[in-house]
C-alpha cells in the first residue's frame, strides 16, 4: 500500500508533471486531508533522499504573529514557497503547524496556480467537499424535501437565528439564490423574498390587490417607515416599479427614475439611515413624469410595508398572491439578468439604472450601519479576509471603462477565491477582455460558478448571505463591487470560448506604407 | 483629360456594390494603365483593391494621372440610376473638382448624366507584397458566400483549413459548432463550378466572419472565387470583374492573443 501511494504520487508528479495538492490529493484518492498530507510529506522524504533537486514545495503554515504597537497578536495562515519557509516561521511568534501544501516539478512564480491546480477536482467534489476535512459539524443535516417544501410555502416561518447580514452584496445575486435568500431572518424579506411557484396569471390581480391595500393602510405603513428593513422593501420596490412603469409607459427611463426614487427615500422616510446619502446621489430634478414615479413608488413602498410580520395572519391570502407575483418577478428579472448582466453592470458602474439606485440606497444604510468608512484601503494581502474585503472595494471603477466600443482591454480584475482554510483571497490580475463579446458569456459563468462552488459564488455577490461577522461592515461601494467579480466569470467564459481569445490583427501590420 | 468608357455598366455597377459596404470613400486613381482603387475599412482590418485595365474599357483615355476621392454612397446612388444595360461614362477634367457619369441606353435613345463632387482624400497606401500563398482555393463565388452567411450564425468568426483532403470552413459558438467540408472536385463540366485546390504546405487560419461576409457582396461579379491563404499573412480573397481586371480583398486573420 505504502509503496504504491508512492508510486501514483511518482507518476502524477514527476511524469504528468502535476502540481499535486493535498486537497487534490485527498479528493482524488480518497483519504483523509491529514493522510494527504502524510502522504505528500513522505514522498517528498523519498524523492529528496534519490536527489531529485527540482521538486519544489510548498508549505502550509499556520501560527500566531505578534501584534504590533499594542494590537492583539493575530493569526495567520500563509502557503509559502520553501525558500520562503524559513522568513514566514521566523516571524511568527509561535508556529502552530506546518505541513506541505503541494509537490511538483516546476518553480511556482504564481501561486494562483495551487488555486486552479485542484479547481477541477474541487468542483467535482463539491458536494461533499467536506468529506475528508479535519472540519466537521455535527449538528449540520441536509434539509428534507419536505422542509424545503414548506419552507417554500412560506408556511413554515423561520424565526430569526442569525444576526441580519448585509444584503446589498447579495443583492445583484438575488435572482440566482432564492433559496439563500428564503432562509433570511428579516421579515420584510421573508415575505418578498419566499418563493412559490405561482402561476403567473396572478400577477395583474395582485397588482391591482396591492393598490387597493395600500391606499387603505397608508398612514401606518408611513409609521413602519423606520422599522426594521426598510431597504429590503425599498428594493422590492423598485424592482416592482420597473415593471409597473414598463406596463405603463416606456417614457421615464431608467435614468430619470433614479434620482426620483432617491429622493423618495430621503423624504419618505426619516429613518437616518436613509437619509445619509449614497455617494451617487443626484439632486432631484422636478419633471411631471417623476412625480408620477415618485408617487407610484410610494404606493409600492407602502403597499410592502403593510405586509409587515403583524399583519401577516390576517392577510395571508393576499400576502401568498403577492408572494407569487413577486416570485414571478424575480424570476423574471433572473431570467433578465442572466441575458444581460453585463449590461447591468456597466449600469451599475454608471449610476443609471434603477438597479443602482436600488443598490445606492442599500449602500448608504449600510454606510450608516457600519462605522467603516467608504475610504481606500492599501492593497490586499493575503492575511485575513477583511482586508480583502475591503481592498476589493477599491477598484469598483475599474468596470467602468468597459464602455467603449469593442476594442480589447487590459482590465485590473479581481479573482476572489476562498481558499482552503476559508479564507478569501483576492488577487488582482491584468487580462483582456473582449468588449463586445463579452456580455452573454459574462453570465453564463457567472451563473455556472456560483452554482457549483460554494466558495466562488461566497466571494461573489452572495456574501450577503454570509453568517460571517467580518463582513457584516459594508461600505457604500459595496455595490460596485460586484462588477470586477463578474468580469473574472466574462474572463474565464471567455476561455471557455476558444475563437473569443483570438485578436483581430490589422492589416497594417502586414502590408507597410508606400 | 480622363474618359473611360465602359460598354458594361453594370460590371461597375456591380464592383460600387461589392465595395460600398466596406469603405465610405476611396480614391480612384486613373492612369494610363487603367483605373486602380485601394482602400482599407474604417477598423484598418481588411484592405480592398480594385483594378479595371484600360484595355477592358470600350473607350480609354487618360492624358495626366488623377486621383478622383469620391464618396462611395454617393458613387453608389449614381450609379443606381444607371439602368443594367446602360453604357456608362466616366469623365473628368485633369485637374478635376468633379466626376461626370453618363449613361447612355443601348438604343441611344436615353442619355443621362450626372456630375458629382470629388473630394480631397488622404491617400494611405500600401504596399502589398508579392506573395506565394501556401495555399490557394478556388471556389464557385456562391458557394462561398452561402458558407459565409451559414457560418457566421454560428461564431463571429470562421477558421478556414485547407489540407490536403479539401478545405474545411468551420465556426463555433454559443449555440454549438459548425463545419464545412468541400472536396477537390475530380470532374466537371464547368471551370467555375470544380473546387480547386492548390496547396504546398497546409494551412490554417481565422478571419472574422463580418468582412467575409462584405467581401461575398462581390459574389455577382464573378462566378468563382479565389482564397489564397498563407500562414500570418492576409487572406485574399479575389473576384474577377468581367474580362476588365479584378477585385481582391485583403483580410488580416485572427491571431492568438500573445499578451494573454
Amino acid at each position: 500500500m505504502d509503496s504504491m501511494y508512492l508510486d501514483n504520487l511518482d507518476e502524477s508528479v514527476n511524469d504528468e508533471r502535476k502540481i499535486v495538492t493535498y486537497k487534490w490529493l485527498s479528493l482524488t484518492v480518497g483519504v483523509h486531508t491529514n493522510v494527504a498530507k502524510q502522504m505528500l510529506y513522505q514522498f517528498v522524504q523519498k524523492q529528496r533522499r534519490k536527489d531529485c533537486h527540482d521538486l519544489t514545495v510548498t508549505y502550509i503554515v499556520s501560527g500566531v504573529v505578534a501584534g504590533q504597537a499594542g494590537q492583539p497578536d493575530t493569526v495567520k495562515v500563509a502557503v509559502v514557497p520553501e525558500d520562503a519557509l524559513a522568513a514566514v516561521k521566523s516571524e511568527m511568534k509561535e508556529v502552530v503547524s506546518v505541513h506541505v501544501y503541494s509537490v511538483q516539478r516546476v518553480r511556482l512564480n504564481d501561486l494562483s496556480l495551487l488555486y486552479s491546480s485542484h479547481y477541477d477536482t474541487v468542483k467535482e467534489h463539491i458536494n461533499d467537499i467536506n468529506k475528508y476535512s479535519g472540519i466537521k459539524c455535527t449538528s449540520a443535516g441536509l434539509r428534507s424535501s419536505a422542509d424545503l417544501e414548506k419552507l417554500k410555502k412560506g408556511s413554515a416561518y423561520q424565526p430569526p437565528v442569525e444576526p441580519p447580514r448585509p444584503e446589498s452584496k447579495y443583492k445583484p445575486q438575488v435572482k440566482k439564490e432564492p433559496l439563500a435568500q428564503d432562509n433570511k431572518p428579516v421579515q420584510s424579506v421573508n415575505k418578498v423574498g419566499s418563493k412559490t411557484s405561482g402561476g403567473k396569471n396572478n400577477q395583474i390581480a395582485s397588482m391591482f390587490a396591492q393598490q387597493a391595500k395600500k391606499v387603505v393602510k397608508k398612514e401606518k405603513s408611513e409609521d413602519k417607515d423606520e422599522s426594521a428593513k426598510p431597504k429590503e422593501e425599498t428594493k422590492s420596490q423598485a424592482k416592482n416599479k420597473r415593471d409597473i412603469s414598463s406596463f405603463l409607459s416606456k417614457g421615464p427611463s431608467t435614468k430619470k427614475q433614479q434620482p426620483v426614487k432617491e429622493t423618495k427615500v430621503e423624504s419618505a422616510s426619516s429613518c437616518p439611515k436613509k437619509t445619509n446619502a449614497s455617494p451617487r446621489k443626484s439632486p432631484a430634478r422636478d419633471s411631471v413624469k417623476e412625480d408620477i414615479i415618485e408617487v407610484e413608488v410610494e404606493e409600492k413602498e407602502v403597499k410592502m410595508q403593510v405586509d409587515s410580520p403583524v399583519k401577516k395572519q390576517q392577510k395571508q391570502s393576499k400576502i401568498k398572491a403577492k408572494k407569487t407575483n413577486q416570485t414571478n418577478k424575480r424570476k423574471k428579472e433572473a431570467e433578465d439578468e442572466s441575458k444581460t448582466k453585463r449590461k447591468r453592470i456597466m449600469q451599475l458602474s454608471d449610476s443609471e439604472s434603477s438597479d443602482d439606485e436600488e443598490e445606492d440606497a442599500e449602500a448608504a444604510k449600510w454606510a450608516a450601519l457600519s462605522p467603516t468608512p467608504p475610504a481606500s484601503s492599501p492593497p490586499a494581502t493575503l492575511d485575513t479576509a477583511r482586508i480583502e474585503s475591503d481592498s476589493e472595494e477599491e477598484i469598483p471603477p475599474t468596470p467602468q471603462e468597459d464602455k467603449n466600443g469593442r476594442a480589447r482591454k487590459r482590465k485590473l480584475v479581481n479573482k476572489t477565491f476562498t481558499d482552503e482554510d476559508g479564507y478569501l483571497v483576492t488577487k488582482k490580475e491584468y487580462e483582456y477582455v473582449d468588449d463586445s463579446g463579452e456580455e452573454d458569456a459574462a453570465d453564463t459563468t457567472t451563473t455556472t460558478t456560483t452554482s457549483e462552488s460554494p466558495g466562488v459564488s461566497q466571494s461573489s455577490s452572495t456574501s450577503a448571505t454570509k453568517t460571517s461577522p467580518k463582513k457584516t461592515p459594508v461600505s457604500p461601494q459595496k455595490k460596485t463591487k460586484d462588477s470586477p467579480k463578474k468580469k473574472t466569470g466574462a474572463k474565464s467564459s471567455k476561455k471557455s470560448h476558444a475563437q473569443d481569445t483570438k485578436k483581430q490583427s490589422k492589416i497594417m501590420s502586414f502590408f507597410s506604407k508606400k | 483629360m480622363f474618359e473611360a468608357r465602359l460598354v458594361q455598366g453594370n460590371l461597375l455597377k456591380k464592383v460600387l456594390d461589392a465595395i460600398k459596404d466596406l469603405l465610405n470613400e476611396a480614391s480612384w486613381d486613373c492612369a494610363d494603365s487603367g483605373i486602380q482603387l485601394q482602400a482599407m475599412d474604417n477598423s484598418h482590418v481588411s484592405l480592398v483593391s480594385v483594378n479595371l485595365r484600360a484595355e477592358g474599357f470600350d473607350k480609354y483615355r487618360c492624358d495626366r494621372n488623377i486621383i478622383m476621392g469620391m464618396d462611395l454612397t454617393s458613387m453608389s446612388k449614381i450609379l443606381k440610376c444607371a439602368a443594367n444595360d446602360d453604357i456608362i461614362t466616366m469623365k473628368a477634367q485633369d485637374n478635376p473638382d468633379n466626376v461626370t457619369f453618363m449613361f447612355e441606353s443601348p438604343s441611344q435613345e436615353k442619355v443621362s448624366d450626372y456630375e458629382m463632387k470629388l473630394m480631397n482624400l488622404d491617400q494611405e497606401h500600401l504596399g502589398i507584397p508579392e506573395t506565394d500563398y501556401a495555399c490557394v482555393i478556388k471556389m464557385p463565388s456562391g458557394e462561398f458566400a452561402r458558407i459565409c452567411r451559414d457560418l457566421s450564425q454560428f461564431g463571429e468568426s470562421i477558421v478556414i483549413a485547407c489540407t490536403k483532403e479539401g478545405v474545411r470552413f468551420s465556426a463555433a459558438g454559443d449555440i454549438g459548432t459548425a463545419n464545412i467540408k468541400l472536396a477537390q472536385t475530380s470532374s466537371v463540366d464547368k471551370e467555375e463550378d470544380a473546387v480547386i485546390i492548390d496547396m504546398q504546405e497546409p494551412v490554417t487560419l481565422t478571419f472574422a466572419c463580418r468582412y467575409l461576409n462584405m467581401f461575398t457582396k462581390a459574389t455577382p461579379l464573378s462566378p468563382q472565387v479565389s482564397l489564397s491563404m498563407s500562414p500570418e499573412v492576409p487572406l485574399v480573397v479575389e473576384y474577377a470583374i468581367g474580362e476588365i481586371g479584378q477585385i481582391q480583398y485583403f483580410l488580416a486573420p485572427k491571431i492568438d492573443d500573445q499578451d494573454n
